[in-house]
């Protein structure tokens, strides 16, 4: 039981480099409940939702994603598994926790929700 | 000493006591005494909430930053009214209660306990949230911090509950609750 939010980059637009979906607030931790894909490049492109080191290296955390082209790809918590997005804990020591989508093309929108974890520990 | 009753019940809030009963209260060191006149509810809704960054004079409340603590001004009382209130954070961002500008309240010798937009996933009446306002210029302060790695726009605080209106009495009467409502 957490704190629903959108992402707080708001709506993103890919540039087939890591692009930043979620940013951790501090103490916090994560877990994306849904992630809406509008693909209109004309061909299918995939996405990869993950966390990055502290010194930028790509770290992969969810399976890839297939957005088909010509519409929108919508994922829900049912769709999703429960991974825990955490500053240096989730994938090792020195990862900063924040979301982002390595995405194999550019001008796909992508918006995520999120249900964040507190200090609280709910 | 009588029971304290309904001060921090974890319930929706009530009044602490009935109309023409007494109450003593925890002020300026020392009990005093009134007879409570009259009650009536302070409802949540949008004349009982506050945006605090325009409050502040600001447009956005950078990441990670605080608005200093500052007097409410919606919550200002004249003398022998006392606001019985609770309240939380209607975006996330978190509130830290300070009676007046000096003294910090929900605070221990080591920590100063926040209200946050998680408070009422485990507290669904927010009643620890529970707090006293008692007349003129006793006012409470408020102070907010952005969690948030990322600016926000809006830093809005919502409270409700009741409006006591308060005689003050000479001397202990002999049926009273009690009510601490100062920290120190």
């Amino acid at each position: 039981m957490g704190l629903r939010k959108a992402g707080n980059q708001g709506l993103v637009t890919t540039t087939a480099g890591p692009d930043l979906c979620h940013a951790i607030p501090v103490g916090r931790s994560f877990i994306i409940r849904k992630i809406l894909a509008y693909n209109n490049t004309g061909v299918d492109e995939t996405l990869i939702f993950g966390t990055q080191t502290n010194v930028a290296g790509w770290v992969p955390l969810l399976p890839t994603l297939l957005a088909v082209d010509g519409i929108e790809n919508i994922w829900t918590e049912a769709d999703l598994p429960p991974v825990v997005f955490q500053a240096d804990t989730t994938a090792g020591a020195g990862t900063t926790g924040n979301a982002l989508v390595q995405a194999s093309g550019i001008n796909l929108l992508i918006q995520i929700e999120v249900e964040e974890i507190g200090l609280e520990g709910d | 000493m009588s029971t304290v009753a309904n001060l921090y019940d974890n319930g929706p809030i009530s009044p602490i006591v009935k109309i023409d009963e007494k109450v003593a209260i925890w002020t300026r060191g020392k009990w005093d005494y009134f007879n409570v006149d009259f009650i009536e509810g302070m409802p949540r809704g949008s004349t009982m909430a506050v945006e605090m960054i325009t409050a502040a004079g600001q447009t956005t409340l950078a990441a990670n930053a605080a608005i200093a603590k500052r007097v409410v001004a919606i919550l200002q009382l004249d003398d022998f009214e006392m606001f019985h209130l609770r309240w939380e954070p209607v975006d996330d961002v978190e509130g830290v209660l300070w009676e007046q500008a000096g003294q910090a309240r929900f605070a221990t010798r080591n920590t100063q306990a926040r209200v946050t937009r998680f408070t009422h996933l485990r507290d669904p009446y927010l009643a620890a949230t529970t707090f006293y306002v008692l007349g003129r210029d006793r006012d409470m302060n408020l102070e907010v911090r952005n969690p948030n790695p990322v600016a926000i726009a809006l830093a809005r605080f919502a409270f409700w509950g009741y409006r006591y209106k308060l005689t003050s009495l000479p001397s202990k009467p002999p049926v009273v609750t009690y009510l601490p409502a100062e920290g120190r």
